[in-house]
């Protein structure tokens, strides 16, 4: 311990604590903004990107310190805190070798060794998590859910969606509607080269293969209108393949339903 | 001295690279001109009197003597000169269309078809009351095995402007139809109506597989002036 007491002593560990404090803070203050910036289309809309936002919250702030100190170094060496030595005055002969610093060393090992521990952990939970509320491959009727979730299947194609409703006389729209706090189920293809269902405020991205269904879902837990985007580059149209999704009362999409010509709701 | 010439060299030829790359992609990148919508007064709708435009519009399925072709800029002349088998849309696919207006359009419809991927796209949508007409009758759908093309707007992104979505199907030419004096066959005529929301920038594109290579969506259909374009509304 009074190793460490020894090195805090040294007035330039001291100043580079300062340093990686200052940016520590400077960093958080950032991932505030990003968070604020992330959720100007209005999300996070479902628990699953309340999940996505609070791990990339969590992360940063917990990655910060380390990022901060590394900078520290940089900054201190660049502001010449170690000295300097004039070109005239070079040294003619090699200086004393460099020795370890132990409890640097160890301290920096430790920090690190937790930090990627506890990132496992977290990750670990948070997927377990998110694959969880996003039904991961388990078909919708066998959720164990007591609402019965809206099955929808969305169609890719360059460069439009189109989403059809199985269980409502098969509509289709070019529009995703569905019911707030209700589970959504998709079986997701495409009919021509791979595309990535993205529903962004949602949290929820898969690709939509042609010849095969994957699969995915999320609850929507808050009203709104939100952005359904391509994320896999597909083509000439590719930055403008993306439509809606509103996120509507169970009264409203009843009515909506009934609008299209279907014959029940879910 | 001679270090920072160098350094002043190299970000020179950097910068005419970019330059040069950017005057090619622009120059060969620019869309056909721009064909506006013919004012025709005004019409009554659900939503009361508004401004009436129409639109006219030609599928061919080549270009010949009586029909050149994209009028894309002369920078892509040799693409052009390649793909004068490809399909397109004429006289132009830059169409500007009024803002909150009804907007009549006739596409007179000069190829073949086949079957079309997704059957969705063989019925109207977003039209007034999703409904078309083919050589004068009205119709909501048309058989997804006999499709030549579809003329479909959608939105541009990153923008706060309104979602737009119109589709509409245009029937096949028979196989073994009889070419007329202009070297096509009798053309088939689709009208249709539709409301234009507030000033815009929109994509449109066929939605038939009339390309080349990799599911037919390469060629034309990957290359502005032929069956893709711009709707700006305005």
């Amino acid at each position: 311990m009074h190793l460490v007491k020894e090195w805090l002593q040294r007035p330039y560990v001291r100043r580079i604590l300062w340093i990686t404090v200052a940016i520590t803070a400077v960093i958080i203050a950032l991932s505030f903004v990003m968070v604020a910036f992330m959720n100007q289309s209005g999300g996070p809309a479902s628990s699953i990107m309340d999940e996505i936002e609070k791990t990339m919250f969590v992360l940063t702030i917990a990655c910060a310190p380390l990022m901060a100190a590394t900078l520290a170094v940089l900054t201190y060496s660049w502001w010449g805190g170690w000295g300097s030595v004039a070109a005239t005055d070079a040294p003619t002969e090699d200086g004393p070798g460099i020795k370890t610093n132990g409890v640097a060393v160890v301290t920096w090992i430790t920090i690190c060794s937790l930090l990627a521990g506890f990132l496992v952990v977290w990750g670990l939970v948070e997927l377990a998590t998110i694959t969880s509320s996003s039904y991961g491959s388990v078909p919708a009727n066998q959720q164990p859910n007591s609402v019965k979730p809206v099955d929808v299947n969305v169609t890719a194609q360059q460069w439009l969606w189109s989403f059809e409703y199985p269980d409502s006389g098969k509509i289709t729209s070019s529009v995703l509607v569905l019911p707030v706090n209700v589970p959504a189920y998709f079986n997701v293809t495409s009919l021509d080269v791979v595309h990535s269902f993205w529903v962004v405020e949602e949290g929820v991205k898969i690709d939509a293969n042609p010849g095969a269904i994957t699969n995915t879902g999320f609850t929507p837990t808050k009203l709104g209108t939100f952005n359904v985007r391509c994320a896999e580059l597909c083509g000439l149209h590719h930055a403008y393949m993306e439509t809606q999704v509103k996120v509507v009362t169970q009264e409203q999409f009843n009515s909506w339903i009934r609008e299209q010509g279907g014959n029940k709701t879910s | 001295m001679k270090r920072a010439l160098f350094a002043f060299l190299t970000v020179l030829i950097g910068v005419a690279v970019v330059a040069a790359t950017a005057l090619f992609v622009s120059r060969n990148g620019a869309e056909p001109p721009t064909l506006a919508a013919t004012p025709a007064g005004t019409a009554q709708t659900a939503s009361g009197e508004v401004k009436h435009a129409t639109l006219e519009l030609s599928v061919f399925p080549n270009a010949s003597a009586s029909q050149p072709g994209p009028d894309i800029p002369t920078s892509t002349t040799t693409m052009v000169a390649n793909a004068q088998q490809w399909p397109f849309y004429s006289p132009s696919t830059s169409i500007q269309l009024p803002a909150n207006a009804l907007v009549t359009v006739t596409i007179h419809q000069y190829d073949t078809g086949g079957q079309i991927y997704n059957n969705w796209f063989a019925q109207p949508t977003g039209t007034i009351d999703n409904k078309m007409t083919v050589d004068g009758k009205e119709v909501t759908s048309i058989p997804p095995a006999n499709v030549a093309h579809t003329f479909t707007i959608h939105q541009y992104p990153e923008s706060n402007e309104p979602a737009w979505y119109v589709s509409v199907p245009l029937p096949a030419q028979a196989d073994n139809a009889a070419n007329e004096a202009n070297g096509y066959p009798k053309p088939i005529d689709v009208t249709f109506s539709f409301m234009t929301g507030a000033p815009g920038n929109y994509v449109w594109n066929c939605e038939f597989p009339c390309g080349t290579g990799y599911v037919q969506f390469g060629g034309p259909m990957s290359q502005r002036g032929f069956m893709s374009g711009t709707v700006t509304v305005v």
